[in-house]
């Protein structure tokens, strides 16, 4: 760690952080200048690792030819509540939240199984086959004594989150425009995409969902890296939110 | 046995890339009709929009391309609708439903089970909500060349060949449709090393290093024969020229020097896109120690398993709201809160209204969009000639001191500044060669000839050349500079090779 910082690289540095923080990237064909400015200065990426990272609770992630910020776990700050992404995903309540949730995972699910870290990967999954795999999964479920007995204690859940799916028909013929409703599995999906779509994470054609190249770098840089990945499982594991 | 079975699973490989194809005889959906080969023809019909100038095809293109061939070879009518429907199908068939194909069998020669994963068709393009574009991957490519009976490694020295062959008999139709051939290959061999990249950045350790060396050398080389053979292509295409331009011409002979010219400025484009290669190779080399740094970096990096690790454990656990929240929150952008700020009450206000644009303003929009991308490219050239004047002055001022000089001391006269600077400039390099191919630089013009240098977009050497030399007069007295290549090489401090070039002054004839 640097003793001091010169205040030009905090400046950078500064500037550095702003505008990622207001896009989420930059990559090499807008902002190449500061992108440049991060990965020859040794004082501003030890500014980033030792005090803006920490503080801000953010990552950053050097792909070749893009920077991304991305916000830890517990980022209250530039994190979301629930409330707040309730509403960017146009949804009810939090029961349908937590569906949404579950239904983005099993999407990493189809996409990062062990193998298909390797070179040649899936290139697109469908909704018919997302929709298959959820309603397995949570078909599974439920016939354990264990989810009876977490049940209790908790007010949202997975049993009330797999009868709201599994009571929802397949698809609504009758609907024209798919994202108009949730009330079957089809046109949650397709919210839910439209919601990842926005955050840049898939792109969509017809009913085909493609990973971005952000999504596969933040797979591959973030929730890979084996510290990081032991404090997600922890978090899945916890019954409680933590302070 | 062991020299019988040598190389078995490449073989294999080799053999597994056309189950696809075959088992689309068992899809019950188009029984009637043939579907091996209107599957075969849709990856034709792929890879004919990946020609020179055509673009990527995308789920229309098809549907049109098998409409056609249904109505013609199979005396079946199909609407739109359903000719999309099939295009779709066999889309979908040949990309696996989204996941590669994968086939298992037995390596005789290892004595071991092998999985053989691949693709046919790759996304080549996506527009947001827009269709996608898709193209062959390097198996989908390698599958449709195989059929022609040609290696890979070979392909582009057997089309050059062909094209010679063409061009001497006569068969200039043909030859052109080789030159776009060689165009696909040429862009073959690019993705090949885009891919190779593409490996290095998510796994470096897959591709040892001395696999790396091993296959950028081959690459090297045979780049190197390529280019010779594309010399002597260009040469022969003049040669041929020359011959219709020396007499009158008949309607039909008119058309052949049509179709040669064409067949030249189609050369040239491959040729343009051949020598790009040499700077995606020296890309490549630093691509692969930034990448090497990188993998040093992450060693904590692991495997992981969405489905088991996960779903599973969500289902398990039956994982709190909050906590699922913030397993996906890294995904997320950073989510900035907004204030109110009395200050800006008084700022201009947007207003929505619902308006449509009209033609002059979709057309003024346009040109907006334009003008700000001319400034763009404007931008970016300005700073490249800047880059390309500093590598003439590089290896032209040193003749004012000595008669012969060489690319390595020139490097080693270098502060440390410039000298980091200068080899981390991919453009040096294929600056570098591109002087080595004009073979001399002239350092006085005629007037005639200097009127007729005008600058372009690209390739504007000669105009920047003459720029410096009416800002340097010293240079005039010199008539040329002479770059040949040295059989040594120039070790970089980032890894990479040159080769080292002789710079030779030599006096100007007497103007006389």
């Amino acid at each position: 760690m640097f003793e001091s910082y010169k205040a030009e690289s905090v400046e950078k540095g500064f500037r550095l952080l702003l505008e990622l923080l207001q896009k989420g990237s930059i990559g090499l064909e807008h902002s190449s200048d500061l992108l440049l400015d991060y990965r020859n200065d040794l004082e501003l990426q030890d500014l980033f690792s030792n005090i803006f990272e920490p503080q801000a609770r953010v990552k950053l992630i050097d792909t070749i030819n893009t920077l991304y910020l991305v916000p830890e776990t517990d980022n209250r700050v530039f994190g979301y509540t629930n409330e707040q992404l309730r509403q960017k995903m146009k949804l009810g309540d939090n029961k349908e939240l937590y569906l949404a949730y579950f239904i983005i995972t099993c999407l990493l699910a189809l996409f990062y199984s062990s193998e298909s870290m390797e070179e040649v990967h899936r290139s697109y999954v469908k909704y018919e086959e997302l929709e298959r795999f959820a309603t397995l999964k949570l078909r599974e479920l439920g016939e354990g004594e264990k989810t009876e007995e977490l049940e209790r204690e908790l007010e949202i859940n997975l049993r009330t989150t797999k009868d709201l799916w599994l009571d929802m028909q397949e698809k609504d013929e009758t609907i024209t425009r798919l994202r108009s409703t949730t009330k079957n599995r089809a046109s949650f999906i397709a919210k839910v995409c439209s919601f990842l779509s926005e955050e840049g994470l898939i792109h969509e054609q017809g009913t085909e969902i493609y990973v971005s190249e952000k999504t596969e770098q933040i797979i591959r840089k973030f929730y890979s890296d084996s510290q990081q990945k032991s404090k997600l499982l922890t978090l899945l594991t916890a019954k409680g939110v933590e302070a | 046995m062991r020299t019988t079975l040598k190389g078995f699973a490449q073989r294999m490989k080799a053999l597994c890339i056309y189950y696809p194809l075959y088992d689309l005889r068992n899809g019950r959906k188009y029984e009637g009709l043939d579907q091996v080969s209107l599957g075969f023809g849709v990856l034709l019909h792929i890879l004919d929009n990946m020609l020179i100038g055509a673009e990527y095809c995308d789920q229309n293109s098809i549907a049109h391309f098998l409409k056609g061939v249904v109505e013609e070879s199979c005396s079946q009518r199909l609407s739109e609708e359903e000719a999309r429907e099939m295009a779709y199908y066999f889309l979908d068939a040949l990309r696996n439903g989204g996941r590669p194909f994968s086939y298992a069998f037995q390596d005789l020669e290892e004595g071991r089970e092998e999985l053989h994963k691949f693709a046919l068709i790759d996304t080549a393009d996506y527009q947001v909500q827009g269709k996608m574009k898709y193209k062959l991957s390097e198996t989908g490519l390698d599958l449709l060349f195989k059929t022609k009976e040609i290696y890979s490694e070979l392909r582009i020295s057997i089309s050059q060949l062909y094209l010679r062959q063409q061009i001497e008999k006569g068969v200039f139709q043909e030859a052109l449709r080789t030159v776009d051939e060689l165009y696909t290959q040429v862009k073959g061999l690019h993705d090949r090393l885009e891919n190779m990249k593409l490996q290095v950045i998510r796994n470096v350790s897959q591709l040892s290093v001395s696999d790396y060396i091993q296959v950028t050398a081959e690459v090297q080389e045979q780049l190197k024969r390529e280019k010779e053979v594309f010399k002597s292509l260009q040469a022969l295409l003049k040669q041929t020229q020359d011959t219709y331009r020396s007499r009158e011409l008949s309607a039909r002979e008119e058309h052949n020097l049509n179709l040669l010219l064409a067949i030249s400025s189609r050369l040239e484009n491959v040729i343009n896109e051949h020598n790009r290669l040499f700077t995606v190779m020296l890309g490549l080399g630093s691509l692969l120690e930034t990448a090497l740094l990188d993998s040093m970096s992450n060693t904590f990096r692991t495997k992981i398993d969405f489905e088991r690790e996960f779903v599973d454990e969500i289902l398990q656990e039956n994982t709190p709201l909050d906590n699922l929240r913030q397993v996906l929150h890294p995904l997320l952008l950073p989510g900035t809160s907004r204030y109110f700020n009395p200050l800006r009450a008084l700022d201009s206000q947007q207003l929505t209204k619902d308006e449509e644009l009209t033609e002059e303003q979709l057309v003024e929009l346009n040109q907006q969009e334009l003008q700000k991308e001319l400034e763009r490219e404007k931008a970016i050239k300005k700073a490249r000639d800047g880059r390309y004047t500093g590598y003439l002055k590089l290896i032209l001022l040193p003749l004012l001191e000595h008669e012969v000089f060489t690319l390595a001391g020139i490097l080693a006269a270098l502060t440390p500044e410039k000298y980091a600077q200068l080899i981390n400039q991919v453009d040096f390099y294929s600056f570098l060669v591109q002087v080595h191919q004009m073979g001399s630089l002239p350092l006085r013009f005629d007037p005639q000839d200097r009127a007729k240098l005008i600058d372009t977009e690209g390739g504007n050497l000669p105009f920047l050349l003459a720029k410096l030399l009416d800002a340097h007069p010293e240079l005039s007295p010199y008539g040329s500079l002479e770059i040949s290549a040295l059989r040594d090489e120039v070790p970089l401090a980032n890894g990479n090779l040159v080769s080292n070039y002789m710079f030779r002054r030599k006096e100007a004839e007497s103007d006389v």
